[in-house]
């Protein structure tokens, strides 16, 4: 069995300088993983750098830019080597309700929170499977299911990584890259700046890694909340199947 | 293949082209098949890129006739378009041989249609050249082969068992080289079988010779969907063809040339469906001397199973393409995982050899099994080879009415002895080639790769033993040409894909003079 519990291994974390990025890269540096955070604000990322020796810190302004994402990637690739663990914990959560939102809100969120998971993915993908060796963790939400007031961008944009995340994976040749697996994980709800209440940034670590250490056998197109495996829309024909074939 | 690539270059001459495909395009969606017609693999036609109906294959002359799934692509590119994809040259030997299987089964009773190639593998070389120009290689060149001079692009990295295998093979004094494959790789390629995958990184004579032509405005143009209506020749030898365009028009167009491209299964039914091609009479060998290579499929486990990922279209080597005088193939990676649809298939094979017919029920039985073989077979790396077959006259291919009034592609073909004797000792090899890593067999003995039909408008050098010339021109009429793998004089122990297209090129030379 390939695992990926080795853990010299290279995590790249984006929206590393938001609390359960940060959070995530110190937790990784200290369990021996090498770290290249990626981040926005660079007081943030000197900080997270300072804080243990094997953090790089990658400043990365728009990650929906392609052109400055995959050029972040390529210093990430020269300082560190290819990425073998990508955590995309970027995103946007504006608060703003319907009525009051300007014509280019949607877009502004959608662009950061879909378009700069897909860029960062986009640029990993290709050596990880060169390697057949790649974890990939999404962070998603379930806000999609049931959108608060004043989340309605975010939400929608959560909602459209469950089918990027699926669609990521099942582009992927199980045959020939066993161990490349792509999955979404949602934290819950974890006290940030985007929210008040819930986990601390740091009970998020454990809950993930299993997504990250698992073998070849791991988990590959699924969702998993707080460490709990969701099966958004399964129909019950596909339930049937997942039960007889104990899939 | 050789269609488009003949028609590329024809319009690229300045010659006014037009292609009638009897294919449409694929449509995106396949049709919707129930769980038991996936379980028991009743065919499945694709959305219209795989031949629709079902061949009869019979074994000889007025014996029962059984169902099998035709192994055939329709549509601008043809099989190349789906399947294809390893374009190896055939061999100096294949071409200077008349292979008999006196030569080497003293018990043979019978003889083989000459089979020696009208052309020199000098010439041939040539066009083997300017072939891999057109379609794009990726491989390494065989330490064996002194001819092999082929421009090939870098191949994929192996895997570490990928590795393990090479090193295996060195140290039995194997000659292994990285196969030649027609695929522009791009990240994670699934080195799609089957399907047209949308990435369009396999070449084939469609995307690589016609497309382009077309896009630098060569006079071609191309009807799909076209069903034949007649053939004549007018008096002053022009050939009339009329076809209906799909739409229910009838459409008349003359032409001093007329290439049939439509495969070996297919070029000589037309011939037989439109005498006037060949002068009222039909040319005795029309649809006679069918080939079909030997399907050699086995397992080989190296020692880590998780040492085995990424490309699978990897290996080749050529130490038994001959032995003792007889003709044997390359063997060379299948680019496939084990899968239990496959595994289950074989069992069958396997009842069916043993007298016992399973039929759809059996096929459905074994499903399971092949499930849990599937399992066994997910850490080993399958390989094959193409054994190479002899014309017999009595195999062949005709035009059969089913039940319902549909024109049936109708497969009479038995596999002799000596193909079997070949086939035993080929494993016999194989087994030495791989040892000590084991070896597991999955095709029965002899059973013919129907996705490899061959010969059945031969090429010689007189119309007493062939039906067309070393150009590929029927004997006695002018203008007529036949540009597939119809021509083959022999089967060659190789995929047919990248012969098609060199002789496809050789064949527009002729005709754009």
């Amino acid at each position: 069995m390939n695992t990926g519990g080795s853990a010299s291994r290279h995590v790249a974390i984006t929206g590393a300088t938001g609390g359960i990025g940060a959070a995530l890269a110190r937790q990784f540096a200290q369990s021996g993983y090498l770290v290249s955070a990626i981040g926005r604000s660079r007081p943030a990322l000197d900080d997270l750098a300072a804080s243990h020796e094997r953090i790089s810190a990658f400043h990365l302004a728009d990650i929906a830019d392609g052109t400055a994402c995959a050029d972040t990637f390529v210093k990430i690739r020269a300082a560190n080597g290819p990425v073998e663990i990508l955590i995309t914990a970027a995103a946007i959560y504006p608060k703003a309700f319907f009525l009051d939102q300007d014509a280019g809100h949607i877009a502004e969120v959608l662009r950061t929170n879909i378009e700069g998971v897909a860029n960062s993915v986009r640029e990993v993908l290709p050596a990880m499977l060169e390697r057949n060796f790649g974890r990939v963790v999404i962070f998603g939400s379930l806000a999609d299911m049931n959108p608060m007031p004043g989340s309605l961008a975010y939400s929608v944009s959560k909602g459209a990584l469950h089918s990027l995340s699926k669609g990521i994976a099942g582009e992927i040749d199980r045959d020939r890259f066993p161990n490349v697996l792509v999955n979404e994980f949602s934290p819950g709800p974890t006290r940030t700046r985007m929210s008040d209440g819930g986990h601390a940034p740091e009970d998020i670590f454990p809950m993930l890694l299993p997504l990250v250490e698992c073998g070849s056998d791991g988990p590959h197109g699924r969702f998993f909340q707080e460490g709990k495996e969701i099966r958004i829309g399964e129909s019950w024909k596909a339930a049937l199947k997942r039960v007889v074939l104990r899939r | 293949m050789g269609g488009s690539v003949l028609a590329a270059r024809c319009g690229e001459a300045g010659l006014r082209t037009i292609v009638l495909e009897k294919g449409s395009d694929p449509t995106n969606l396949p049709p919707k098949r129930s769980l038991i017609d996936k379980l028991i693999g009743t065919h499945d036609p694709r959305g219209g890129e795989r031949w629709p109906a079902e061949l009869l294959l019979r074994r000889s002359e007025g014996s029962a006739a059984r169902p099998a799934s035709p192994i055939l692509g329709i549509g601008p590119g043809g099989s190349a378009r789906i399947y294809g994809s390893a374009l190896g040259r055939a061999q100096r030997a294949d071409f200077e041989n008349d292979f008999q299987p006196l030569q080497w089964d003293d018990a043979a009773d019978e003889q083989a249609l000459p089979n020696g190639w009208p052309t020199a593998y000098s010439e041939m070389l040539a066009d083997y050249r300017e072939a891999e120009g057109v379609l794009g290689l990726v491989g390494t060149h065989d330490p064996l082969d002194p001819d092999d001079d082929a421009q090939l692009g870098m191949p994929p990295e192996l895997s570490p068992a990928h590795e393990e295998i090479v090193e295996r093979l060195r140290a039995n004094g194997r000659h292994p080289y990285r196969m030649h494959v027609g695929i522009a790789y791009k990240p994670g390629c699934t080195e799609c079988q089957g399907v047209t995958c949308p990435r369009d990184c396999k070449a084939h004579g469609f995307n690589r010779a016609l497309v382009p032509a077309m896009e630098r405005q060569a006079p071609v143009s191309l009807e799909k969907g076209v069903t034949l209506s007649s053939v004549e020749k007018g008096a002053n030898g022009e050939w009339r063809v009329t076809y209906d365009d799909g739409t229910g028009e009838e459409v008349s167009v003359a032409a001093p040339k007329l290439v049939l491209a439509a495969g070996a299964l297919n070029t000589p039914r037309i011939i037989e469906a439109f005498p006037a091609l060949t002068g009222g009479s039909v040319p005795p060998l029309v649809g006679r001397g069918l080939m079909f290579h030997s399907s050699e499929i086995f397992a080989v486990t190296p020692s880590d199973p998780d040492a085995l990922y990424g490309q699978r279209k990897v290996l080749a080597f050529r130490d038994h393409y001959l032995d003792k005088g007889m003709p044997m193939a390359e063997c060379q990676s299948l680019g496939m995982v084990g899968k239990a649809g496959m595994i289950a298939e074989f069992l069958n094979n396997r009842a069916r050899l043993a007298g016992l017919d399973l039929g759809r029920v059996g096929k459905l039985a074994m499903r399971p099994v092949g499930m849990i073989a599937e399992q066994q077979f997910a850490g080993s790396e399958l390989f094959t080879a193409a054994l190479q077959d002899l014309p017999y006259s009595d195999n062949r291919v005709t035009t059969e009415t089913d039940s319902e009034g549909n024109d049936r592609i109708a497969i009479t073909y038995r596999v002799r002895d000596e193909m079997k004797q070949r086939v035993l000792r080929f494993r016999e090899l194989m087994k030495d080639a791989f040892a000590p890593l084991p070896v597991r067999f999955l095709s029965p003995a002899g059973e013919p790769n129907l996705g490899h039909p061959m010969g059945t408008c031969r090429m010689g050098t007189s119309p007493e033993h062939s039906v067309v010339d070393g150009d590929g021109q029927v004997w006695g009429q002018e203008g007529l040409y036949i540009a597939d793998a119809s021509v083959f004089a022999s089967s060659l122990g190789i995929n047919p894909a990248l012969t098609v297209a060199a002789l496809a090129l050789r064949t527009a030379r002729r005709i754009t003079g």
